[in-house]
């Protein structure tokens, strides 16, 4: 007598139910996934990565004076509308950070009695969030020397840029802006922000 | 009677074309300069000499120019900044033709420009700037002073109205 | 004094009153003096002139004037520091110090001429003219303009001593003067 073995490889864990009955069968399917908490960069300047990344130029830093131009939040604030980023979370209420770092002379190492070189401002990064709403996250770059970190109350919102960034109170070491700003081809600094799932 | 079924897992798929971390970090950057700049918030003055003849001699009298001194306020924001200086001598506007023997009609004197405690400085005796002197970054007085003053020949001066002027020039980016 | 404002795209306006560039900039220390016009005459070699006795003591001409030599007197480095300047020169006659008029037959002035050179093209020169009996001594001359300031060692001459018609010269003492002016010629 010959027997024929059927072999039946599930992929995943696929349960079957079966009653022995004459006149009706039915079956129930439990289909299971899962989801890791991820978040993810939908748009994120160029090029995309895994990280975000932008540039705020904000050009010549001094007036005729000397001292830091009056004008420089603004044009800061402007470039930074330009920056179109946005992060999904899979998870709800991630935690951001965000961390201010002073805009420094590259080029030059100390700074004579009554020059600077460094301009401190606060980074104000608002976080818009679903269904309603946005939070915001500020650092400043001389008073806050380690990161702000906050937990978001609610989902980051989907479908359009979510993280806009704008500066305030852009200033130079003394009191009253009356430093002079030393001449250097290149002053940098940044803004770190961070977007992790909480599980 | 035995039924099998057959089923398929099927991995959902993500969001098209983007990428996937557990934590995303973003970094702005922001960028400036600052570029190399002298200014001059007070760059006019006058040193008035009044009369320069000594009444015994008819000469030129050296203590009425040697010392004499104005300031100019400015500063410079770039370490090779320099200054350099053109003294330009006191010639006589009422007779400028050459004069007779025995007299002189134009004064020479020696400029000196200091400024973050450097000095830069000029002889009128030779037409054109003196040597730039490196000044870097300073914010404060630039100190004109006049000294070593003589005639051509020692002569008596010509009568009538003397004027000459000392040149400050600031260089960003020599 | 130049000031040049470069334009970049973000550069503010430069607040009033203060020049500034990024090239190079300059400041300006105008200096200005002044020398007034003076003239000086440098001291006299001389300032009294003794001719001594005046007159002959014997022979022909006793009792009448001498031959006088000339006299110089020099006014070394003396100077005007302006052009258009002159000398004037005025004279006045060797009269005697006795005021009684002479009899006739003498006289009691002796006249010269004055000469101031080594200024102007045109000396200046005065003889004074005075009459036997001293009256009208004084006598004044110009001398020509120079056109421009000078340095120069002057000397007074005084010559060509003479008695009004060669009359006899009352005794006593006689005494001139010479006043040399040194001056703008239009003052």
């Amino acid at each position: 007598m010959k027997k024929i073995i059927f072999a039946a490889l599930a992929a995943s864990s696929a349960l079957i139910a079966t009653s022995a009955s004459a006149q009706v069968v039915s079956g129930d399917v439990t289909i299971t996934g899962s989801v890791a908490p991820k978040c993810l960069v939908v748009t994120g300047g160029v090029p995309a990565s895994a990280n975000f990344a932008g540039t705020i130029a904000l050009g010549e830093l001094s007036q005729a004076n000397g001292t830091l131009r009056t004008d420089v939040e603004s044009t800061f604030d402007t470039a930074a509308n330009g920056l179109a980023f946005q992060v999904v979370c899979t998870s709800g209420r991630p935690t951001v950070t965000v961390d201010a770092n002073a805009i420094a002379a590259q080029n030059v190492a100390t700074a004579p009695a009554g020059y600077a070189r460094l301009v401190h401002y606060t980074a104000n990064v608002t976080f818009d969030e679903t269904p309603s709403g946005s939070e915001l996250v500020s650092n400043d770059s001389l008073t806050n020397a380690a990161a702000t970190s906050l937990q978001l109350a609610n989902r980051l919102a989907s479908g359009a840029t979510n993280i806009h960034i704008d500066g305030a109170n852009f200033r130079t070491p003394t009191a009253g802006n009356t430093d002079i700003l030393v001449a250097d081809v290149s002053y940098e600094g940044h803004i770190l922000i961070t977007i992790s799932p909480t599980a | 009677m035995r039924a099998y079924l057959t089923i398929a897992a099927l991995a959902l798929p993500l969001i098209a074309g983007a990428a996937h971390a557990q934590t995303v970090t973003g970094t702005v950057s922001i960028d400036g300069s600052v570029a190399n700049r002298c200014a001059l918030s007070i760059n006019s003055q006058t040193i008035s000499l009044g009369e320069m003849s000594l009444a015994a001699t008819g000469k030129l009298d050296t203590s009425k120019v040697d010392g004499q001194n104005r300031t100019l306020v400015g500063f410079c924001n770039g370490s090779a900044a320099a200054m350099r200086v053109e003294a330009q001598p006191l010639l006589n506007i009422t007779s400028p033709g050459a004069p007779p023997s025995g007299f002189d009609n134009r004064v020479d004197y020696t400029a000196t420009a200091n400024a973050n405690s450097v000095n830069a400085t000029d002889s009128s005796v030779v037409a054109g700037a003196g040597t730039a002197a490196t000044v870097g970054q300073f914010s404060g007085n630039i100190l004109v002073t006049l000294s070593a003053s003589s005639s051509p020949t020692s002569g008596l001066l010509v009568a009538g109205t003397y004027q000459g002027q000392v040149l400050v020039t600031l260089n960003p980016v020599p | 004094m130049k000031a040049r404002i470069a334009l970049a795209a973000l550069v503010i306006a430069a607040p009033a009153g203060m020049a500034s560039a990024q090239g190079p900039l300059e400041g300006r220390v105008a200096v200005d003096g002044s020398v007034a016009g003076r003239c000086v005459l440098g001291p006299p070699s001389q300032s009294a002139v003794p001719l001594g006795t005046l007159t002959n003591t014997s022979g022909p001409r006793t009792g009448r004037l001498a031959t006088i030599a000339a006299q110089a007197i020099n006014f070394p480095g003396s100077y005007c520091n302006f052009a258009g300047t002159r000398i004037s020169v005025s004279a006045n006659a060797m009269v005697a110090a006795d005021a009684t008029a002479p009899q006739p037959g003498f006289a009691r002035a002796v006249n010269f001429t004055s000469t101031v050179s080594n200024w102007a093209a045109a000396n200046a020169v005065v003889t004074t003219a005075a009459s036997a009996g001293g009256a009208t001594p004084a006598a004044q001359g110009p001398g020509g303009t120079h056109p421009a300031p000078k340095l120069a060692d002057l000397t007074l001459t005084l010559n060509n001593f003479a008695v009004p018609s060669d009359l006899l010269l009352v005794s006593g003492g006689y005494a001139g003067a010479v006043t040399i002016t040194l001056g703008p010629a239009t003052p």
